[in-house]
This record gives structure tokens, sequence and C-alpha cells, in this order.
């Protein structure tokens, strides 16, 4: 054979193998203009994108909140009606909306859900904010974890059931694998059976939510990376679903980083750098990157990781870190672990931070 | 019985650091091995078209159903090996993704649950490139092995990598691969040019069986147990690396499986890493992490009519530059990478051109010079 027909069809070859070595930009640049929305005669802006705008018609706004306080910007038009109703999805039963403006709720059905009326001058910018009244409490409290539950949604009942029971539990964290393909059915499947939930579900997305056309998850449920900060603990979710981080999630992260080295830091995502069982590897597809980002967690001081991705449940350190995997939604379970369905429920000091980390079984 | 050996061969265990380069000896015939003069078929020489259509054959259909282009060739009993080959490794597969599913990836079964898939996969693929080669070669003018290893190979060269996580781009890469006797050693280096980054590895290998310095053999085939250590240092990102493996390699040569493939061979091999990770965090002392890692790869590859061979591979680290693959969807994080290399000789001189494809790119060339290859 001739050496250059060879050298050039291999070359090709493995330039058309390749495909991207980006594969999370498009959901990372999808992520900027999660709450951001104009259309009626206003114009939505949530800062930071803590919650997803899901609907606007004349006078009516409705907002999926994946975070339990943020504030909300909203520039009415000349001709924009004067009277809105905003629909609040996903928030503490406890939360309350203020602004300059004149605010009433109206109704709140399901518990985390709640509708208030508002009156916005014509022409005029107005900041809401959404804040439960022990957003600045110092005393320790307690929110629990729960991801992978995909083909498993029938049963997903009985995790919300023993969550709902047990006490003191602010929020349920997520670390993505909502669905089993990621399709808009199977996210309002989710969405509707979470009405049972007493308390707000913050997640991720995990790599079942990528769908073949493109994910739909942002539109549902907001950003796959975000940041916010709840009674003295930071909160760092990040999309590793296609196990690597953007390098513009690097740079948001840098910045969550860096505001979160004085208090208590908490970091999840779906697929863990590093799979405790290293052969197996459900982790980052590369060990160097998984590295990277472990010495940057190391660097920036968090004091706890939580992933999904594995069917399981698996406590261990990384980089000095305490880490836990719990992957217990109902997915298929990893076998011969004595695990199953679970959650974990976290409670934290902010003064001192992770107190301690419980698995709680569900069958 | 062939079939069977056939599979073997599929599965055979490799993965050396520095392919054998081949040499062409069109005179030279190993005892035991027929030529593909009195093996090849008694039907008439192919026309420059008709080969053309055995090809599109074999790629085409052949895609389907590995063996068409040699069916379309006139040469159904390689055409049913090829087939036969294929539906094992297809068999093999399921076998292994079916496991992980059945068990969830269970952290007791996962090891040899993935050596199968990836096995499979390689059985699965692999005759599919022999078809594509059977049917396009050229009677009489296929490569072959050199009858004996080089004694000594050093390498000097230059690599790309684009990483979107991180800014290396430029290296200076060099090797050193000495054997004696049966043993190999070998040392290779990646030094970036424009980031604190350098990764080093050393290589000590024993050839069980195969070709030697010393000793012809009747073609490239061989098996060989290694053990290395590598140490990657990311000194602007604060970690390192140290990893220490052991696997065992082969490779087969195709035209013991059947003479119409004469000058093709398939590569294989697995084994099993421990890498330890140290991070470099100012004002922090940050505990080590250790986690293991495993080790497999399989490929196809033919030799030249001149002096040298090209290959394609799958490659299951995770842990060098080009790592695993990035994909979107479900398999994301598990699959290793690809890779292709070239390498072509003019007397002791010659020059490898690879490329590599998974979390980053990699391409490069490099100028070689060996010695004792005959």
């Amino acid at each position: 054979m001739q050496l250059k027909h060879v050298t050039l069809t291999l070359a090709l070859g493995l330039l058309s193998a390749g495909g991207c070595v980006r594969v999370s930009q498009e959901r990372a640049e999808r992520d900027l203009e999660v709450g951001k929305h104009s259309a009626h005669g206003i114009s939505i802006d949530v800062a930071h994108g803590l919650a997803a705008v899901r609907h606007v018609a004349p006078g009516e706004i409705t907002l999926w909140s994946s975070a339990p306080a943020w504030t909300v910007t909203l520039t009415t038009a000349a001709t924009a009606p004067t009277s809105w109703r905003v629909s609040l999805q996903n928030v503490l039963p406890d939360a309350e909306l203020v602004g300059g403006v004149p605010v009433s709720q109206v109704a709140a059905q399901p518990i985390t859900r709640k509708q208030f009326q508002v009156e916005l001058p014509a022409g005029s910018t107005t900041t809401l904010t959404l804040s439960p009244p022990d957003h600045h409490d110092p005393a320790p409290w307690r929110f629990a974890v729960m991801s992978d539950v995909q083909e498993a949604i029938d049963d997903v009942q009985d995790i919300y059931q023993k969550l709902n029971h047990t006490p003191n539990v602010r929020f349920l964290l997520g670390a993505g694998d909502l669905t089993q393909q990621g399709g808009s059915e199977q996210l309002e499947r989710f969405q509707r059976e979470l009405e049972s939930l007493d308390v707000p579900y913050y997640t991720t997305l995990g790599n079942h939510e990528l769908g073949d056309d493109g994910p739909a998850y942002q539109d549902w449920f907001g950003r796959a990376s975000f940041s916010f900060v709840y009674r003295g603990v930071r909160f760092s979710m990040l999309d590793s679903a296609s196990a690597t981080l953007d390098p513009m999630v690097y740079d948001w992260l840098d910045d969550w980083l860096a505001k979160g080295k004085g208090g208590v830091h908490v970091v999840g995502m779906h697929i863990p750098p590093v799979d405790p069982v290293g052969v197996r590897n459900g982790s980052f597809a590369s060990r160097n990157e998984a590295a990277k980002l472990l010495t940057r967690l190391a660097a920036g001081r968090v004091d706890l990781t939580l992933y999904g991705h594995i069917h399981s449940y698996y406590s261990f350190e990384n980089a000095g870190i305490p880490a836990y995997v719990s992957g217990g939604g109902g997915a298929i379970p990893e076998r011969f672990d004595q695990v199953g369905r679970h959650f974990l429920v976290v409670d934290v000091d902010p003064k001192r931070g992770i107190d301690r980390v419980e698995m709680v079984q569900v069958d | 019985m062939r079939s069977a050996r056939t599979v073997i061969a599929a599965l055979a265990l490799a993965l050396p650091c520095h392919a054998e380069p081949g040499l062409t000896d069109a005179q030279w015939q190993p005892s035991g091995i027929a030529s593909a003069a009195e093996s090849a078929p008694s039907a008439p020489p192919r026309t420059t078209a008709r080969r053309a259509l055995d090809v599109a054959v074999a790629v085409g259909p052949g895609a389907v159903v590995h063996g068409a282009g040699h069916w379309s060739a006139g040469r159904p009993e390689t055409a049913r090996r090829l087939a036969l080959t294929q539906a094992a490794g297809l068999g093999t597969m399921v076998v292994g993704l079916g496991g992980l599913a059945i068990t969830g990836a269970s952290r007791y079964l996962v090891a040899p649950l993935a050596l199968a898939t990836i096995a499979g996969a390689g059985m699965f693929f692999l005759p599919w490139l022999a078809d594509i080669y059977g049917a396009a070669a050229h009677p009489g003018a296929s490569g072959s092995p050199p009858r004996f290893a080089p004694a000594w190979i050093t390498e000097l060269g230059h690599r790309y990598v684009w990483d979107a996580q991180f800014a290396y781009r430029h290296f200076l890469v060099q090797g050193v691969d000495l054997r004696i006797g049966r043993v190999r050693l070998a040392q290779s280096g990646w030094h970036a040019l424009d980031d604190r980054n350098v990764r080093l590895r050393v290589l000590g290998a024993y050839r069980l069986s195969g070709p030697t310095p010393a000793r012809a053999a009747p073609d490239g085939s061989f098996l060989e147990l290694e053990a290395a250590v590598t140490q990657h240092r990311y000194d602007s990102e604060g970690f390192r690396s140290v990893t220490g493996e052991v696997a065992l390699a082969a490779r087969r040569d195709l035209v013991r499986l059947d003479p119409g493939l004469r000058g093709s061979f398939v590569e294989g091999g697995f084994g099993v890493a421990l890498q330890r990770f140290e991070y470099r965090v100012p004002g922090m002392r940050v505990e080590p992490d250790v986690n293991d890692l495993l080790l497999a790869r399989f490929g196809f590859g033919f030799y030249f009519a001149e002096a040298g061979e090209a290959q394609v591979h799958y490659d299951h680290r995770h842990d060098d530059y080009a790592a695993g693959l990035e994909l979107t969807g479900l398999g994301s994080g598990v699959a290793g990478h690809l890779g292709a290399e070239v390498r072509h000789f003019w007397g002791p001189w010659g020059l490898c051109a690879e490329g590599q494809v998974g979390s980053a790119f990699v391409a490069g060339v490099s100028l070689m010079f060996r010695q004792g290859a005959d």
C-alpha cells in the first residue's frame, strides 16, 4: 500500500471519529440565558439564573426556582399591563416575595408553589426578592440529597414519603439523572411527581437528561451549573453530565470558590471526577482533568462533595475533601452492595462545617 | 478450529509503547507459513476495477456482515472466518454489556465484564478492518515484518495536544527502546514547551515469544509481559501523579489465520494500573488519592510493502494526554480513546506519525533511528 494514501486515510478517520472535545459548551452557553426573557411588554432577569422562566403571558409570569433565595428584575414597557400574577414553583413553603411595589400572596398549592399578585407600574424597573425568613439564620440545619431516579419514576413516591417524614429537612439537593432520557414528557412527569414532596428540589442534570436532540432540562429546571448561599452555606452545583466540565464552568467555579472560601461550601455534580472503583471509571473521561478539578476544590477549601451517577452509596475522600456518591433514587442498582434505594441527610453547622452525613435507606 | 484460532488471535493481548517497525523482505518466507502465492486462490488476478468493487462491498455491506469483501473477491472461506469472529465478538460484547447492566456495574464484577466488553468490541470491529484490507490488498505486494527485533530504537519529535482543559499545546517527545535478548527496557518523555508539564515513563518487559535481536521468528507475532512506571507532573495546575502498571501485550500476524491476510496483524492487551495523585496547594497539606485503572487495548495494522507499518487502535487508558472520549449521552466517561500510527523506515532512519482522539486531540511526528532489525 502507498504510504501517503494510508496516512491520509488514517488522519481523516481520526478527525471524523473525534467529534467535538467541548461537549458541554452549548449547555454552558445556554446557562447564561436561563432566567432571562422578554415578551408581552415585560423583561425578566433573574440574578445569576437562579430561576427558569417557564411562562410569560400578558399579566402572567411563571418561574421555576433553583435556589431558596434570589432576586428578579422586572422592566415593563409603557404599554404593559400593571397587574401581574407571578407564579413561583419549587420554592420553600415559607418563602416570601418582597419588593418596592405592592405584592400579595394569592395562592399556595401544592406546598412548594406560590402565587403572588404584583403591581408593576408601566414603564418602570422593579426588583423583587424571594427569600425565606431564616435565610441568614446561623443556627445548624439540615438538607437531603437524592439522585438517579431514571426509570424508577413509578416508585419515587416511596422516597418522597420517607423524606416528608424526615424532620427538619429544608430542601432536597439533586445530582442529576431525574429521568431516563430527558425528554419534555419525562421532565413533566418528574415535575408532577414532585408535587407531593413537601420541600423544593434543587438539582443539576445528569447524562440521562442530555437527550437525543439536545437537553430540554434547562427549559424546565433551569441552569445546569449554578451557585447559591443559604443559611451560611454556599452550594455550587456543576454540570458534569458529559464526564467533564466546560472551561466556562471552571471560570464560574473559580468565582464561587473565592466567594465561598470563608464559610461552609458544598459542591455537587452528577458524574464524579473519580470513581472510587477505578477500574469501572464511572467518572471523568480524563483522570488529569479530574485531578485539576479536585486541586481547585481543595484550594477553595470545599467542605463536602456530593455525586450521583453510580447507583449505590460510597463514602470516601477526594483531595482530602469528604465525598459521597449517592445514586439511590431507584435506577438499576449496583448489585451485591446491600444498599438499595436511599437518600442522604446532611446536618450542617454554618459556624463549624459539616456535622454529619447519614444514609437513609428507603427499602 | 481455525475459527477458534481467529477468535484467540483477536483476543491477543498487547500494548507495546513502541510497536515494532516492520521491514520488508519480500523474498523471505518463514518456515511453517504458507506464502501468499502458494495459498492464493486459483481465481484469475483481479483487475483494479474489480478490487475497487470488492473494497466497496467490504466497506458498505461489510460494515454489517464482516467478510463481505472477501466473499465478493471469491474467498468465501476467509469471509466465513471473519464473519464468525464478528459473531463471536458480538456475543462476547452482549455478555459483557449485559452483565454490566444486570449487575449495575457491580464493584465486584466490573473488571472482568468491562474486559469482556472491550475484547468483544475488538473481535467485532477488527474483522471489518481485516476484510477491507484483504479486499484492497494487491497479491504479492503485501509487506512482511522484520526477522529480528531491533536492538535499539531512539525517537525525537514533536506532538501537538489540543485540550480544552489545559494550556499546553506543544511537546518535545523523546524515547529510547533497548532490547537485550528477551528483555526490553524503554524510557520515554513528553516535555511541554509552553507549560510546566512533563510526562516521564520507564518500562521493562519480558518477551515470552516472538522475534528478539538475536533470534529470528517466523513472523511478527509476539507475547510480552510489561511493567511500567509513569510520572506525570502538572506543576502549573498544582498536582502530580505516579502510575505503576503491569500488562500482558501481544501481536498476532493474520497470515497465521489466513494467507489472504498476509501482511496484516492484530494487537491486544490488558492490565491494571495503580495511580497516586499528589495535590500541591500552597499553605495546605492535602492527602493524596490512590485509585486503580483498567488497561486494555486492541488494534489492527499492516506492514508496508516498503519498510514500516500502520495501525489503528482503541486504548482504554484515561490517564494520558488523549485520555477518554467525551461523549454526549449515556456513555460519558467510560470509553477510552482512538488512535492511529504510521511508521516508515529508510534504512536505519525512520519517521513516525501518530494521532489520537479522546478528551484531547494529539498529533505529531518523530524522527527515529534504529539498529539491529533485519
